[in-house]
């Protein structure tokens, strides 16, 4: 899934029956989609209230697709493209949706770049115009890039300057030998500062071709006319094959990695890694979303309990984004140094326990409910539910996104068992921390760790 | 079936509203006086639930001024733990959902708001009724809140920006009640006792005097049952009596406060504009959008830019232009209002180069790119209100206050919107100005 709940297994509600038997929030009734000859998709869910639209372009141009020594690319080109398109204001897609009051965003991914808007659906068809424009005619020039450059290497150095982002690169660097997911998404800065209008038409010319991009909008709109407006729109173009690169998948890990930084903090960070399922195996993706919740990064997830709870942590979090290729399942903590270990020690207690002991049926139901909740509050506006779609469709099938609560449903006990078996292995995982004070890190270190808190021999 | 009750219900009035396509919104008035506006929707599984309280600054008598921002510190602390036994907990990652129960208290009104899986209304509304009518309050939480308003106070006066639009409001409204600080001052509030803050929500947050307004995925009878079940109960008493307000000085004012460790000086001017339930009140709004923003009239002006006696890096310029429109709000006696930061030595300058802007219209014409840009910003600005259910419910219960209807009424208005009807704004409101300032303590 896209996002994170937490359990509540306190919580006594009033489930209406009228409410569970209501059509899905991504009515597939509602849903329409559309292949443009050259091979650029369209999907719509019509509405008929509230009077807007959302549309989310996504470009299968994620970080993932750079070359190697160009990292920072598909970021690059993104803000090229929001912002660099025409000299004019008005003809640039984010100033002039800023312009008439809308509301838009560029956003790179490692598996995907997307822009997305949401406008009053009357202005929907000027909107498109200026994405068309953004993603068929940029103005990828040397001055461009030097000054975008410029604004990316502000935003690397303060992404770097914070914990937050120094633990996300340190953790996905140590675990990814192989693949691309483990380089930065905004690029190393020695890379960015190279790149040229070169490197970027070269990414452009092989990753922005119609037939790997898709449209979904959401909204208050007439799915037939919009068809015939997006055909005029992004139907012109000569349809390419995308050139993308073959990745190598990365292997499952055999033993545990450390890496350790420092920073001027009082606490600690530790985040431990694991490689989560891909899309493609989506029913496992679901179960692991289950297992996410359960552990939970709130007052009432399992981690909570055995955490904060306890005064062991300050701060814990689970994190899982589905992606194209395998990516990671991540639990965080923030806590004192001097408990550093101990919290270590309840992590993989936590784990081997969803390894050892299977949820019981209405563990897992509650589990489902708490889902299909934070499900709906992640499609409440026209604008998530944009994003859903376009998720989905950014992965390979924007359909995953309508069936996910059915999916959901059909996990069993010994499948969310199976999938923690599967994936989270107390001996073999990625571990980051962030120490206040400069300590050794080895693989050897973190064993005696956990050994001497009698977790793991 | 929902299991509501049904057989309390009595419609007093019933009114069927022009609705943002889809279904009709649906107005209604309980026996106890609460106005219930039930907003069909099915496009998303969420409820939206706003409460409305027409309970204003100038019904803060001496002694309790600040007591509505009492109540709302009071109505957060209590609700916090509520929520987090009676409604299932979202991962803070959900942004879509608004954090617990959100309270806001302007000069003229009091607004909570609730968003809910559709699940769980019932309990929702249940919560919200009671947090916001019913709670006793101890003697300890009042202790709390009234820590919580005056830290609030003095963090707000911490801020030039705060400061600047205070004095402002004071240049602009006079001596009167709306020309106050929302969190009364640490005197009031030091005075205040636990019985007269009681004893003020008993009489000022009523049931009369209130709009519930419920944008859920269900048919208006059911919303409307719904809210009756959680509302109908709160006792019928009187809506208080509308305290006059004070018509605002009829001539320009200035208003100047210094602060040490300002570098800059920081201003706003703002001149008058129709009463939001004016049909003329969208020709203000759409004036305002047509100097605020990328390609509006105040970022065009580079002459306007360079008085300001700033340096600022380009980019920097993009991000936070040095010089704004203010958000309008729903108000009897609105205003337009700019700000800017300007250097100390430069003022005079600023000053005359936003009231140039304010009155260009009345010399000047507008061309019409410009008032199709406007009227997007406008169009937009209202539709964009109204994305989830949580921001309807409060677009809805707000406007529902001051007798206004869907956001269908307010796009129609700006579409049949004119360059004369800007130009007529001007002529008939923009006669005064009121300007506050805040100076660099020399």
């Amino acid at each position: 899934m896209r996002r994170m709940g937490l359990l509540n297994a306190a919580a006594a509600i009033c489930v209406l029956a009228s409410a569970c038997s209501a059509a899905p929030i991504l009515d597939p009734a509602h849903i329409t989609e559309q292949t443009l000859d050259n091979g650029f998709r369209l999907i719509v869910k019509a509405e008929d209230q509230w009077g807007l639209a959302s549309a989310n372009l996504i470009i299968r141009a994620g970080s993932a697709y750079e070359g190697e020594g160009q990292t920072g690319a598909a970021h690059l080109l993104e803000h090229l493209l929001f912002e660099a398109t025409d000299t004019r204001d008005d003809q640039r897609v984010g100033p002039a949706i800023e312009s008439m009051g809308g509301q838009v965003n560029a956003v790179t991914t490692r598996d995907f770049t997307y822009l997305e808007l949401t406008v009053a659906s009357q202005y929907l068809d000027d909107a498109l115009g200026l994405l068309a424009r953004a993603v068929f005619e940029p103005q990828i020039t040397s001055v461009a890039v030097v000054r975008e450059r410029a604004v990316v290497a502000r935003e690397l150095t303060d992404r770097l300057d914070s914990a937050g982002g120094a633990l996300d690169d340190l953790l996905w660097s140590s675990a990814f030998a192989v693949h691309p997911y483990g380089r930065p998404i905004g690029g190393r800065p020695a890379d960015v500062a190279d790149l040229t209008a070169d490197d970027l038409l070269d990414f452009y010319g092989r990753c922005y071709v119609p037939a790997n991009m898709a449209l979904v909008v959401v909204g208050d709109v007439d799915a037939a006319a919009l068809g015939t407006r997006v055909t005029e729109l992004f139907g012109a173009q000569a349809g390419a094959p995308a050139q993308l690169p073959e990745i190598a998948p990365e292997p499952r890990p055999t033993d545990v990695t450390v890496a350790v930084d420092t920073r001027q903090s009082v606490a600690t960070i530790v985040s431990f890694a694991w490689l989560a399922p891909e899309v493609e195996d989506f029913d496992e993706v679901c179960a692991m979303d289950l297992i996410y919740t359960v552990l939970g990064e709130g007052r009432l997830g399992r981690l909570h309990a055995a955490l904060e709870a306890q005064d062991l942590a300050v701060m814990s979090d689970v994190q899982f984004l589905t992606q194209r290729d395998p990516g990671l399942v991540v639990i965080t903590a923030l806590t004192a140094p001097d408990k550093e270990t101990d919290v270590r020690t309840a992590i993989i207690g936590e784990i081997e326990r969803l390894r050892t002991e299977p949820l019981t049926q209405e563990q897992l139901d509650e589990a489902k409910r708490v889902m299909r909740i934070s499900y709906a509050f992640s499609n409440e506006a026209y604008s998530d539910q944009a994003g859903s779609l376009g998720f989905y469709e950014g992965l390979g099938d924007y359909r995953l996104a309508i069936d996910y609560i059915d999916r959901l449903d059909a996990v069993t006990p010994e499948l969310l068992q199976q999938v923690a078996v599967k994936y989270l292995d107390p001996d073999a995982y990625t571990l980051a921390i962030i120490r206040p004070e400069p300590r050794p890190g080895t693989v050897e270190e973190a064993r005696a760790t956990c050994a001497m808190s009698s977790v793991q021999g | 079936m929902r299991n509501v009750i049904r057989a309390g219900l009595i419609t007093l009035a019933a009114l069927t509203l022009a609705a943002a396509h889809g279904a009709p919104v649906a107005r209604t008035q309980l026996p106890n006086g609460l106005t219930v506006i039930a907003a069909p929707g099915d496009a998303s599984r969420i409820a939206g639930i706003a409460v409305v309280i027409g309970s204003s600054m100038a019904d803060e008598p001496a002694g309790l001024r600040g007591a509505r921002a009492m109540l709302q510190q009071l109505i957060v602390l209590s609700s916090h733990q509520q929520i987090n036994e009676q409604l299932t907990p979202i991962s803070s990652f959900i942004d879509a959902r608004s954090s617990g129960l959100g309270v806001n208290t302007d000069w003229e009104f009091v607004e909570a708001a609730l968003a809910v899986h559709v699940e769980e209304l019932d309990a929702g509304l249940q919560l919200l009724a009671g947090q916001v009518f019913g709670a006793q309050i101890t003697q300890e939480q009042f202790d709390e809140a009234r820590e919580l308003v005056k830290r609030g106070y003095d963090i707000s006066h911490e801020s030039p920006v705060q400061d600047t639009f205070d004095l402002f409001r004071r240049a602009f409204y006079g001596a009167g009640p709306m020309g106050r600080s929302l969190q009364g001052d640490p005197d009031s509030i030091d005075a205040m006792t636990l019985e007269g803050l009681q004893a003020f929500r008993d009489a000022q947050y009523v049931a009369a005097d209130a709009v519930v307004c419920v944008v859920a995925p269900m048919s208006a009878d059911e919303i409307t049952a719904a809210v009756t079940a959680a509302f109908g109960a709160l006792p019928t008493l009187p809506a208080p009596p509308a305290a006059e307000v004070p018509a605002p000085p009829p001539d320009s004012r200035v208003e100047a406060g210094d602060a040490a460790g300002l570098v800059q000086a920081s201003m706003v001017v703002g001149v008058p504009l129709p009463p939001v339930d004016d049909p003329k009140y969208i020709a203000g709004e759409m004036v305002g959008q047509l100097l605020d923003g990328r390609g509006g009239r105040l970022r065009r002006d580079l002459s306007l830019l360079q008085a300001l006696g700033l340096a600022i890096p380009t980019r920097l310029l993009e991000q936070h232009y040095p010089i704004g429109v203010l958000p309008m709000s729903m108000s009897r006696q609105p205003f337009l209002a700019v700000h800017a930061l300007c250097s100390p030595n430069t003022i005079e300058q600023v000053r005359r180069g936003l009231l140039r802007h304010l009155l260009a219209l009345r010399t000047g014409g507008v061309t019409d790119a410009e008032l199709e840009r406007a009227r997007r910003r406008v169009i937009n600005g209202h539709l964009l209100a109204n994305q989830r259910p949580v921001e309807r419910a409060l677009y809805l219960a707000g406007r529902g206050l001051f007798g206004l209807g869907d956001v269908d009424q307010a796009v129609a208005a700006a579409q049949a919107v004119t360059a004369d009807d800007l130009i007529a704004v001007v002529d008939d409101y923009f006669g005064r100005h009121a300007v506050g300032v805040q100076m660099p303590a020399s």
